[in-house]
């Protein structure tokens, strides 16, 4: 048994070393491609919900969101806000934790100071601490035009696209119609404060609802608001994405206030249909990939054996057993599979993904690039090789199975 | 002197080619071959001399009759038992040379002693000494693609006899050659029966091959003459 198994291992070894070079890497090549097919689209996908995830935890919510109960009038805020924060921060694992004050606000604009023609904007405002910040959200990241908040701002606000306008932004008849750095603006608190603001500069994340909202210093806040030491909500942003539920116990047992902890994806709301289905479409994707793709890899080695149908009727006349003929062309088939899974494996890893992280799509969504998952490439790669496998062992045995004669002279 | 047993024997053998028309082709043959005899199976075209050949080394099945070989029944045996019989008992030449196109001379020789277990070392050995025999000892890394019809026949030849099995068949194996080659390879075969005493069942449908032969059989319309 370990004899034949070495009897066509070497058979298998001298037709691959010795057959047309050509037809070896044209057959690996296609293989490659078709492993890239598969996985290309897939990736994409990923990438897509990938992106808005990562919107969602850069530029709205981090990892982690702590509200208070609002359960009694005492519990509406979280209390002690730098202390909290600066005990989150202190955990290993943690690598930002920023309050925020968050408004209900509405943002006048009059361009021409004549009272007519004015906008209006509803939506939220929020407060930060400029220097802290940048721990948590990404914001500062994306400003097109003037600048990020300065912790000694007063007077300055930070708006994003869509309440400005312009900027592409995808709602512009909802926003302020093209507020621009430098023009002043009017926000009308709900304790019935009115401020005027100066827009120091406007941002634009790709994310509709992040550039929905408007940030002011917490000195601001408070004073409009006449508290100190107090958050609506706390965003804490963690090392790594998906352990979300160890920091939460974690947080739960340092407070001595009763708080509400959320991750991230609790509030991905009506994008999470989004990404749901984005998920379902990449799988769909995949499956008609992997048959398409099987059924090609199928018919390529399908074509090769029966080439060779001459040859098995050969070495069946001259008394080499069926078993030795199936497993080299087994053999054969598994190897064309293997460098082709190979191929297309560093032609992903170190020539597409790092073309698409350099340059990635720019969809109305935001920058999209492959995101190649390891659970889709390991079942890529073994769904590839099973299917080489299954295209070298089907005409074999068929072939095998057919009279010698016919093998040889017809 | 005591007279050679019979190494083949026939009986009845009947074998028909289905289709809309079926075709009998071979239709009660029956004879023997004496150990170390080389007989010539003749016949026009389509007188069944090659299907004759296919069911005697058990390359095809006949539909009735006996094939004793060695005094072993073998239309009753299975198809890993045929596959087994075929590589100790048989060596094969045919029309087409039947080379594996990867395959260089000495490594086709060695296959039929590779497939039987021998040592790699040992079937090179043993294959080179047979291309010496065939006198293509200088061949013997070449390439079917780098030799000539002849020498691809020899090759092949060489591969048949490297088990020194009981019986050698070939199959018009001088259709592709010319003349002169022609020649050199059935010279080859009378050399090989009689420095060998190997048993040989040549089909050939050229008449003046039958000085190579000690017998001829003559096939006409599946019936022996």
């Amino acid at each position: 048994m370990i004899r034949d198994f070495f009897i066509a291992c070497w058979f298998s070894f001298k037709q691959l070393t010795r057959s047309n070079k050509k037809s070896v890497v044209m057959t690996v090549m296609v293989v490659a491609l078709l492993f890239i097919n598969i996985l290309f689209i897939a990736s994409m996908m990923s990438g897509l919900i990938a992106t808005i995830n990562n919107q969602v935890i850069d530029y709205q919510y981090g990892n982690i969101v702590i509200e208070p109960t609002k359960e009694s009038e005492s519990d509406n805020y979280i209390k002690q806000a730098d202390k909290t924060v600066d005990d989150i921060k202190s955990m290993p694992g943690v690598i930002g934790a920023v309050q925020h004050y968050k408004e209900g606000v509405e943002i006048t604009y009059d361009p021409k100071k004549e009272g007519t023609n004015v906008k209006n904007f509803s939506g939220y405002l929020y407060s930060i601490i400029p220097s802290e910040e940048p721990s948590a959200l990404k914001i500062n990241s994306k400003i097109v035009s003037g600048r990020y908040l300065e912790d000694g701002d007063r007077d300055k606000i930070l708006l994003g696209r869509e309440i400005s306008g312009g900027f592409k932004a995808t709602l512009e008849r909802a926003s302020l119609g093209g507020v621009q750095v430098g023009d002043e603006v009017y926000v009308s608190y709900p304790n019935g404060i009115n401020r005027k603001y100066t827009v120091a500069g406007i941002f634009a994340t790709k994310s509709f609802l992040a550039d929905a909202q408007a940030y002011v210093t917490k000195d601001e806040m408070e004073d409009v608001l006449g508290q100190h030491d107090l958050a609506d909500e706390i965003i804490v942003k963690t090392a790594t994405t998906g352990d979300e539920n160890k920091y939460i116990s974690k947080i739960e047992n340092m407070s001595q206030q009763k708080l509400k902890l959320y991750p991230w994806n609790d509030y991905l709301g009506a994008l999470s249909t989004v990404t749901n289905s984005f998920d379902f479409v990449k799988l769909i994707f995949y499956a008609i990939g992997l048959a398409v793709s099987g059924a090609s890899i199928f018919i390529i080695i399908y074509i090769d054996l029966l080439n060779q149908r001459k040859q098995i009727g050969i070495l069946k006349a001259i008394g080499m057993k069926s078993k030795i003929i199936v497993v080299s062309y087994v053999l054969q088939a598994f190897f064309y599979g293997l460098l082709g899974v190979i191929l297309g494996r560093l032609l992903l890893e170190y020539a597409i993904s790092p073309y698409f992280i350099r340059h990635p799509l720019e969809l109305p969504i935001g920058y999209v690039s492959l995101n190649i998952e390891s659970v889709d490439l390991m079942r890529t790669e073994i769904s590839m090789l099973a299917v080489s496998l299954i295209a070298g062992f089907i005409p074999s045995v068929q072939i095998v199975r057919k009279k010698i004669l016919d093998s040889i002279f017809k | 002197m005591k007279e050679a047993e019979n190494i083949i024997v026939v009986k009845n053998l009947h074998k028909t080619y289905p289709g809309e028309v079926p075709l009998h082709v071979l239709k009660g043959v029956s004879f023997s071959v004496k150990e170390g005899e080389f007989v010539a199976i003749m016949g026009r075209s389509g007188s069944g001399k090659s299907t004759l050949l296919h069911q005697l080394s058990l390359l095809d099945n006949p539909d009735e009759g006996e094939i004793i070989v060695d005094n072993k029944e073998l239309t009753t045996l299975s198809d890993s038992e045929k596959t087994k019989f075929r590589l100790q008992y048989f060596g094969y030449v045919f029309q087409e040379y039947a080379l594996l196109p990867e395959f260089t001379a000495v490594e086709a020789v060695s296959l039929p002693l590779i497939l039987q277990h021998y040592p790699m070392k040992e079937s090179r050995k043993r294959a080179g000494e047979m291309l010496n025999m065939v006198q293509l000892g200088d061949r013997l890394d070449h390439f079917p693609s780098e030799m000539s019809g002849g020498e691809q026949q020899r090759v092949a030849i060489a591969r048949a006899l490297i088990n020194n099995p009981k019986i050698l068949f070939a199959d018009e194996p001088c259709a592709n050659l010319d003349s002169e080659t022609s020649e050199i390879i059935l010279e080859l075969f009378r050399k090989l029966n009689e420095k060998l005493n190997q048993t040989i069942i040549l089909v050939t449908h050229e008449p003046e091959d039958k000085k190579h032969v000690d017998r001829v059989i003559q096939m006409k319309d599946g019936i022996l003459q």
